[in-house]
């Protein structure tokens, strides 16, 4: 069972729940000559500095996906093996070699859909050092209700179904019990380790060079460098066309629950070294 | 401008293995430390039948040079400034994934400096039973002159 217990179910997650931001180092020309290697991508932008120069840029620069990528770790890492159903995201501005990348997202939208499928809307964005809004997107997966959903479910059962009234009658039965106490035990969240800005709200950290965390991605340049809008979307791709709004802060009520994860942060290795086989769970 | 004909042309169907070795350098560029990506046993302990591939590495597959050249876009510079992911179920190292390229839409757009025009591409991978794995589509913006 211990396995079950390190999935995130749809039980424990409320909109506006936020992930805990993933700092990147800083991004630099090798890493983007391996990602360009190693997505097949060569595109001369990205490797090519003189023709970069040559048609008006400032230097060579990032693949958007690169970015992209940093954001699907810190998906991943959240939902801890939960079902990817979409994943959309728009380059809004360029990164260059040197920037340092932060990857945020919070739960925009959670649902009930039929049949016992249970499914969540993550609003994901990055931001450059400047706090500029680099990389804006969306992603939808699909949880287990909770882990008597997910053993059920394993062992070729049907998913369990609740319903929004019986959840709503649950968690109200809860709250008059005491002390309240969550369906599933979970660790005490660890202290923050010393790579990521500290729990909102709070300061800029002084030793990165990284933006405020209470602030909100700044509103879309009217037209920006690289920013096309998406053409009118041809099937399944409409919910990029949705408009997403500035994320509103939560403060401190973040909860305990989703912040367990950033303790393997402490440790993680530099880009570019070999990723190890530990196990972070 | 790029020609509006273009619109429904599809490449051949095009076989790729997931390699593992080719999972194990993407992450390495990206730098996600996540084991699932690397090591068979941590990817089984959490749940899954061997080595998993990262999100976004469907688009490196649905990406097929040779189909993008057929469609002679000269040498204009050209930006990647959307990418839109679907998942069928997610993607194992070991697989043989079909994939299919066709040109989803031919626009053109006034920008800063200069008309552009906007290419969008579709790839859809499927396993070797047919079950969609993924779909992929990217929103290319390239610069006239």
């Amino acid at each position: 069972m211990a396995l079950l217990a390190r999935q995130l179910y749809f039980e424990a997650v409320k909109v506006g729940d936020e992930l805990p931001p993933l700092v990147k180092p800083p991004v630099d020309r090798t890493q983007i000559a391996r990602y360009a290697g190693a997505s097949d991508d060569y595109n001369p932008l990205y490797v090519d500095e003189l023709l970069a120069k040559n048609a008006g840029f400032p230097s060579a620069h990032a693949p958007g996906m690169l970015v992209m990528g940093f954001i699907g770790e810190l998906v991943v890492d959240w939902l801890r093996g939960a079902r990817l159903r979409r994943f959309a995201a728009r380059f809004v501005k360029i990164v260059w070699p040197g920037d340092v990348i932060t990857c945020r997202g919070r739960v925009s939208d959670r649902r009930f859909e039929p049949n016992g499928a249970y499914a969540i809307d993550i609003e994901v964005w990055a931001e450059n050092q400047r706090g500029e809004l680099v990389v804006k997107g969306l992603v939808s997966a699909q949880l287990y209700y909770s882990a008597e959903d997910d053993a059920q479910q394993r062992v070729g059962g049907t998913p369990l179904l609740v319903t929004p009234e019986e959840e709503a009658a649950r968690l109200a039965k809860l709250s008059r019990a005491q002390p309240p106490k969550r369906a599933e035990p979970r660790p005490p969240p660890p202290p923050p380790p010393a790579r990521l800005p500290p729990p909102r709200p709070a300061p800029a950290p002084v030793a990165q060079a990284v933006p405020p965390t209470t602030r909100p991605p700044p509103p879309l340049p009217p037209r920006p460098a690289v920013a096309a809008r998406p053409p009118p979307a041809s099937r399944p791709h409409e919910a990029m066309g949705k408009k997403i709004a500035p994320p509103k802060r939560q403060g401190a009520k973040a909860r305990p629950a989703h912040r367990a994860k950033p303790a393997a942060r402490a440790s993680r290795p530099r880009v570019g070294s070999k990723p190890t086989g530990k196990k972070r769970r | 401008m790029l020609d509006k004909s273009l619109i429904g042309r599809e490449s051949e169907p095009w076989v790729q293995a997931v390699e593992k070795g080719a999972i194990r350098r993407f992450v390495e560029a990206t730098g996600d430390p996540n084991p699932i990506y690397v090591d068979e046993e941590a990817a089984r302990a959490a749940g899954y039948p061997g080595i998993v591939a990262p999100p976004t590495f469907p688009a490196v597959l649905a990406v097929n040079e040779r189909f993008r050249h057929s469609l002679d876009l000269g040498t204009r510079t050209l930006l990647h400034s959307e990418e839109q992911l679907e998942y069928g179920r997610p993607l194992f190292a070991g697989e043989n994934i079909t994939v299919k390229t066709r040109v989803a839409d031919v626009q053109e757009r006034a920008g800063a400096s200069g008309p552009m025009d906007i290419l969008v591409l579709e790839g859809e991978g499927h396993d070797a039973r047919g079950a969609l794995v993924f779909r992929a589509r990217e929103v290319l913006v390239l610069r006239r002159g």
